[in-house]
């Protein structure tokens, strides 16, 4: 980041290198096509570029900095799509579900919990997976999931708090449990 | 008003069961007013909303690989340079006028009332994208003035003394009810998109006396927003204006880094 800050455009280039993939990969889980993913995926890192600084590191990670604003600005972009009557880049019926095939070449810890995380969606309804993927990757409210899905509004409401009700549970049981293995361990 | 409007008492049951959509970003503006107001009446609430926030931040990670072209390290780098050519260009916010003839009385029967931010003596009325739904044309004081003033103006111009930036910033009254209550707003401009978890606070100061927190806001892509609210001091009485960028957005005195002052000299 110091680099970044005296625009040394090698250290952008290793941040891409390093990052790139995982920011592109969260643009284009948004936004559905590889276009706007491009796009989306440019103007972040163009923003770590002007604005290094805004990045704190005692506030968490770079890798969930950057993946935090690369969703923020796509799920914008979806809203501002769908504000001008333009359809979902992604038919309801294509959409991954969160049952997305993790890749180790993503290592790390917090590509680790996201594994987790991924094996606990998939213990849940899958209408319940549904909602939370539209939820949190194409930034919807329940009022429009209702009215993108045709679910009841009420029913929405339920399946979702259930959905993450339930994910929580377990997550805590897992992040429990590692947590008194590794006292076992000690 | 809106179902969810500010005078109701908070269940905190009911608020309860939105921390998980809330902590997904799933509630409409009128159930997230109900959620942080009720996480102010309900205390014991946020332990679960932190713990509910924790979990969503891993979807994050669940997401599969996809490849980009090979181009698009280029195109970033390249447009890199070209931005270090080219000085960035503050964007004016400057936009056509409003209609006329619309009272702030009108805003508040209009629209949703928030109470994002609420105090003892102010009510948050209309946060920026809600300004922005009702009338895509708001944009300055000025706008702001000839919708919401009935009355006298008093207006006080912030600056910043942050290097390297240039934002402003106006905060403007009239009374409502004179000596009881008056309606304020808020406009600024060029500020830098907050980092995640962030946010920028405004505050009034009187010396002696704890800080009053208005409120916290975000500002749009092109470093700006505006917002109106309503208070039961008169503006006058305090000595300072001044926003903050705060990393803990729930702080109750200003700790972060001042980003446009203004003494309150009227």
């Amino acid at each position: 980041m110091a680099q970044l800050e005296r625009k040394d455009d090698q250290a952008l280039a290793a941040l891409y290198d390093r990052y790139g993939v995982a920011v592109y990969s969260m643009a284009y889980r948004v936004l559905g096509t590889k276009e706007s993913a491009e796009e989306v995926a440019q103007d972040v890192f163009l923003y770590v570029w002007k604005h290094p600084s805004m990045w704190d590191p005692q506030r968490g990670k770079l890798i969930s900095w950057l993946l935090t604003v690369t969703r923020n600005r796509a799920i914008d972009r979806l809203r501002k799509e769908r504000r001008g009557g333009e359809a979902l880049s992604t038919p309801l019926d294509e959409l991954p579900y969160l049952t997305a095939q993790q890749d180790e070449r993503m290592g790390g810890t917090n590509w680790a919990n996201g594994r987790l995380m991924q094996q606990l969606i998939n213990e849940l309804p899958g209408e319940q997976a549904t909602l939370i993927e539209l939820a949190f990757f194409k930034g919807m409210t329940h009022s429009e999931i209702a009215g993108a899905t045709k679910i009841p509004l009420g029913t929405v409401k339920t399946r979702l708090r259930s959905g993450l009700k339930r994910l929580r549970g377990l997550w805590m049981q897992e992040t429990d449990a590692v947590k008194e293995s590794g006292q076992d361990e000690t | 008003m809106s179902e969810y409007g500010h005078q109701q008492a908070v269940n905190c049951d009911e608020v309860e069961a939105l921390l998980p959509a809330y902590s997904l970003g799933a509630l409409d503006d009128a159930e997230v007013a109900v959620v942080e107001r009720g996480l102010v009446d309900c205390p014991d609430l946020n332990s679960e909303l932190r713990q509910y926030t924790a979990m969503t931040q891993n979807l994050m990670f669940t997401l599969d690989p996809v490849k980009p072209k090979a181009s698009l390290k280029q195109s970033i780098l390249a447009a890199a340079r070209e931005e270090t050519r080219t000085p960035a260009k503050t964007i004016p916010f400057e936009q056509p006028a409003p209609p006329r003839g619309r009272s702030w009385q009108g805003w508040l029967t209009a629209a949703a009332m928030f109470a994002v931010l609420v105090g003892s003596n102010l009510v948050w009325l209309q946060r920026y994208d809600a300004l922005q739904r009702q009338t895509p044309v708001v944009g300055t004081t000025t706008d702001l003035s000839s919708l919401v003033a009935t009355g006298p103006v008093t207006r006080v111009d912030l600056a910043t003394n942050v290097a390297d930036t240039d934002p402003t910033g106006a905060l403007a009254w009239t009374p409502i009810e004179p000596d009881v209550s008056w309606v304020s707003w808020f406009v600024a401009n060029n500020l830098q998109p907050s980092p995640e978890g962030a946010a920028y606070l405004l505050w009034l100061m009187r010396e002696g006396e704890p800080p009053v927190r208005v409120g916290q806001f975000q500002v749009n892509e092109s470093g700006n927003t505006a917002f109106v609210f309503e208070i039961y001091e008169p503006i006058g009485s305090f000595d300072t204006v001044q926003v903050t960028l705060e990393a803990d957005e729930t702080v109750t005195v200003p700790t972060g880094e001042t980003v446009l002052v203004s003494e309150i000299d009227v």
